[in-house]
């Protein structure tokens, strides 16, 4: 029998602060085992519902990609469900539904993870579908040709049919010049069309090491019991070498990069970028204030300009994600039919300004951290949620210990360091616009239609 | 990029749905899960209060129901209801619109009104801690709201423009055209949200009326989920509700809808789609039907989750689509059946002749007795996140006061399901999936669709995504 060291996260520190949850602190004590082959499992025991959620994070995603290969982290995701040594293909998904659990993943630019729900009766089994599919991992090449369908089918839903995602794709492209983040998760077109069967072997040999993910539980489980059985099936698994380490280093940009894309469409999007550090680096939470002070909420200082006051915007929303590396914080305008984008473009720049020439008061940032961290409270309270928070603490915030940290990070953020920030990152030479201008003449381009839809 | 569909990328309109299918879906056997108990209290003025305790978080849920949807709107001023509805924070006799803004926001308060066919729901989510100013607020918003000139003619032309934005994106407005086409002038084939025409006929004076007549306590449910205690909370609800007065407005009446016999389709031009988006389907059932459980079970297998027959077909074995699913969207009367995928341009074809044989195959091979217990069990293991949270629980219990479903009734419904037979299926099968008789609507690219749509229906109806209306 072995012994786990229980590390307790107690978000009671919190208490003194104005969102202090005391009964929140009860509820977040995880326990944490790290296997011989690498593995790190964490685990939360919360029997408000007889179900669990287990997920299993790979530190493997698009930034582990290079050129030929765009969007492979992604197809392979697809092909973790397509069949293994014990359960063959389709067997993982008829064996989890009859057992009353469903499934789901995802992949990011820096991870893939793996999602399972099932009643809390069914743990035995889930690890043997998951270690089935992380240790024995089978690739049918028929199935790999439909899968590769379904994928593209999928860029089309998220990409080509959807401008948001078009634009996104394109303004990523363009403010990413040599990092990884500068090809979409999905990944090319053309690399859709043209990976082969080595390249996923060679990725799953590269990838998918335990020593390279991290297992979080939270529901109704008793830790020891989900320690024995991560020995039992998931500790045999050899452990090899991680994907190498990502050399390349994003260079600074020097000056604003303007794109547009033309298409059929009734109303232009306007997308801006500026390059921030990742997760681990100087002011993720000050940008997350930023965030909150310009576009959370009808309150916040573009939604109240662009889209109330001047009636420039059908909505604007900024994004600023956790990521391994630097990456973007990104502003979506679509502005009202017949407003140039321009001039909208112009409004948001002139929000964005006066944050460089003026200090927000307090009470407005105490709203923007009353916002952020009620809404980080929101993020616990179900165990699906839960395990996604937990795991992406462990993994893009390198310890899952700072989770107790989290309004402390908030409240801690001063309207000087807001102001610095503005003025750092919101420059115009850090600034990538792509512009969609809508095109009414769709017929007149069928010569750029992509390969696959001319033959 | 997720793996599967159902729980990312469905278009809001699908997602409202599949939660509602979701809902009465989820299951229980025996000793498994029940929904939990909660109270149900009058108030003097008629406003129905009901109140579940949940203690694990210092969170509190308030969804503030009516028993008037957009079935209410006049013809031809659809999205008044929701216009009225998007337009109660926009002022108070208190309040300005900027004041409610920011006073939402302090509280970090998340805030959200709706309105689909059967109701309209006002819903705020807040930390125990500002339960006194939430409260405040919902009630100033639902009892106060002066509706500023100003304020109703932004928000309308706003609407109008979030509208032709949706346009942009085939996915998000697919269900409104089919709904429109099954149910053609029927209340239930009108847009909740109104379309491009019908909102730019709507004043102020038709906003300030119809709130006159529909928001009133007689009229309206209000749920609360959270960590409070049960009596202090009806003394607290009854401070900020209890003078509100008013009559309950005569119930709409709505004729049943009539099912589609023969074959329709209707084509929209979106000249940009590199995929086809289509949906087929045809009358279904309403919240109370006695085969709700066995429609469940049955859908589960058919087109209801990842392994469907459907979604096995047209992904699994095919690669034709990233997603296929069906669901029964029940509603007050019959709402509809919904068939839904989409393929490239060039699969439309095929794609759309398996998902036809899907349904043959449906009705001549039914599901085994092994198949049904599989449903079984997942239905009932999806149950108990679905109703996890404070905000999932208060609009659980508004959705069923607005159906006319106890919670008894409801519990009984699951155990019920779990008991599904195979007669049972067969039955269900001839019943509810006709596969002769179909609406079909379909959005994509004309001039490469256009022959293939006809092979469905003897006419096909056709539109451009850029015409006003759905």
């Amino acid at each position: 029998m072995k012994i786990y060291r229980p590390h307790r996260l107690l978000l009671a520190l919190a208490a003194a602060l104005a969102f202090a949850l005391p009964l929140a602190a009860q509820n977040i004590n995880i326990q944490e085992h790290t296997l011989k082959n690498g593995m790190k499992v964490l685990v939360q025991e919360d029997p408000s519902i007889p179900n669990v959620a287990l997920y299993t994070f790979f530190r493997v995603g698009s930034r582990n990609e290079h050129e030929g290969i765009t969007g492979l982290s992604h197809f392979f995701e697809h092909m973790m469900f397509n069949g293994a040594k014990k359960y063959g293909p389709g067997q993982f998904d008829k064996t989890m539904e009859a057992a009353g659990g469903s499934n789901n993943a995802y992949t990011s630019n820096d991870l893939t993870v793996y999602q399972d729900w099932f009643p809390n009766s069914q743990l035995e089994l889930i690890f043997e579908l998951e270690s089935d599919r992380v240790q024995n991992l089978a690739f049918d090449p028929k199935i790999v040709e439909s899968e590769r369908q379904v994928v593209y089918s999928e860029r089309r839903l998220s990409v080509d049919n959807d401008n948001f995602g078009l634009l996104d794709e394109q303004l990523e492209a363009t403010a990413i010049m040599a990092h990884p983040y500068h090809w979409s998760v999905i990944g090319w077109p053309s690399d859709i069309e043209k990976w082969t069967l080595d390249d996923l072997k060679t990725y799953f040999a590269k990838g998918y090491s335990p020593s390279n993910a991290t297992m979080v539980v939270v529901g109704d489980v008793k830790a020891d019991k989900l320690f024995q059985l991560a020995e039992k099936y998931m500790e045999p698994i050899p452990a090899h070498d991680p994907p190498p380490p990502v050399r390349t280093v994003e260079p600074k940009q020097l000056g604003e990069r303007r794109i547009s894309v033309h298409k059929f469409a009734q109303l232009p999007i306007i997308e801006i970028g500026y390059h921030v550090p990742q997760a681990q680096g100087p002011d993720y939470y000050t940008l997350e204030l930023l965030q909150a002070l310009l576009t959370t909420g009808e309150s916040s200082r573009l939604y109240r300009s662009l889209v109330d006051q001047q009636q420039l915007a059908v909505q604007v929303q900024s994004g600023h994600e956790a990521t391994i590396d630097p990456y973007l914080f990104t502003f979506t305008v679509q502005p009202r039919q017949g407003v140039a984008p321009e001039k909208a473009e112009q409004a948001l720049y002139a929000e964005v300004d006066k944050l460089k020439t003026a200090a927000v008061d307090d009470h407005e940032l105490q709203k923007a951290k009353n916002q952020v961290i009620s809404s980080y409270y929101r993020s616990l309270r179900s165990i699906n949620r839960r395990a996604n928070v937990i795991g992406r603490y462990q993994v893009l915030f390198g310890d899952y210990h700072k989770l107790a940290n989290v309004e402390q990070e908030f409240n801690k953020v001063t309207a000087a360091d807001i102001q610095r920030a503005a003025k750092e990152y919101f420059d115009v030479n850090n600034r990538t616009v792509a512009t969609l201008i809508p095109d009414t003449a769709p017929e007149a381009k069928d010569a750029d239609k992509p390969a696959e839809e001319k033959q | 990029m997720t793996r599967n569909l159902l729980t990312r990328i469905l278009p809001a309109a699908v997602l409202i749905a599949l939660s509602t299918a979701a809902f009465a879906q989820t299951a229980a056997p025996a000793q498994a899960f029940q929904l939990p108990a909660f109270q149900r209290v009058k108030l003097p003025n008629g406003l129905t209060l009901l109140l579940l305790e949940k203690h694990e978080l210092p969170l509190v849920s308030v969804e503030l129901a009516l028993r008037s949807g957009s079935v209410t709107d006049p013809q031809g001023k659809e999205g008044l209801a929701s216009m009225t509805a998007a337009l109660l924070r926009k002022g108070t006799t208190s309040r300005s619109s900027e004041q409610v803004s920011s006073d939402l926001d302090f509280i970090g308060m998340q805030y959200n009104a709706q309105v689909d066919q059967d109701g309209a729901h006002v819903s705020g989510d807040f930390l125990k801690k500002d339960l006194d100013s939430a409260l405040a607020l919902m009630g100033d918003v639902v009892l106060h709201p002066t509706f500023p000139e100003e304020e109703v003619k932004k928000k309308i032309a706003q609407q109008q423009d979030s509208i032709r934005a949706a346009k942009d994106e085939a996915n998000r407005v697919l269900q409104l055209y089919f709904m429109k086409f099954l149910y053609s002038d029927h209340p239930y084939g009108r847009p909740a949200n109104g379309d491009e025409r019908s909102l730019g006929t709507i004043s102020r004076d038709d906003i300030a009326g119809y709130y006159r007549q529909h928001y009133t306590p007689a009229n309206a449910i209000v749920a609360v989920a959270g960590d409070f205690d049960s009596a202090a909370m009806q003394s607290k609800i009854t401070q900020v509700f209890g003078s509100w007065n008013g009559k309950a407005p005569a119930a709409a009446t709505l004729p049943a809808p009539k099912p589609v016999s023969g074959k329709r389709v209707l084509l929209v031009d979106k000249p940009d789609a590199t995929q086809t988006y289509f949906m087929l389907g045809n009358i279904g059932i309403n919240h109370t039907n006695p085969d709700r459980g066995y429609i469940d079970v049955v859908n589960t297998l058919f087109g209801g989750r990842f392994t469907s027959l459907f979604n096995t077909e047209l992904r699994i074995k095919s690669g034709y689509s990233y997603g296929a699913f069906s669901f029964f969207n029940e509603m007050k009367i019959p709402g509809p059946f919904i068939m839904y995928s989409f393929t490239k341009n060039a699969t439309t074809e095929p794609a759309i002749d398996k998902t036809l044989e899907v349904l043959a195959r449906l009705h001549k091979d039914g599901f085994t007795a092994d198949e049904l217990t599989s449903a079984k069990k997942y239905i009932n293991g999806s149950l108990p996140p679905t109703f996890e949270t404070t905000p999932q629980l208060a609009h659980t219990m508004t959705t069923l006061e607005l159906s006319g479903i106890t919670r008894e009734q409801f519990n009984q419904n699951l155990v019920k399901l779990q008991g599904t037979t195979e007669a049972d299926s067969r039955r269900i099968i001839n019943t509810y999936f006709p596969s002769q008789d179909y609406a079909m609507v379909l959005i994509g690219k004309a001039s490469e669709i256009q022959k293939i749509a006809a092979k469905y229906a003897p006419n096909v109806a056709t539109k451009k995504i850029s015409d006003p209306g759905f």
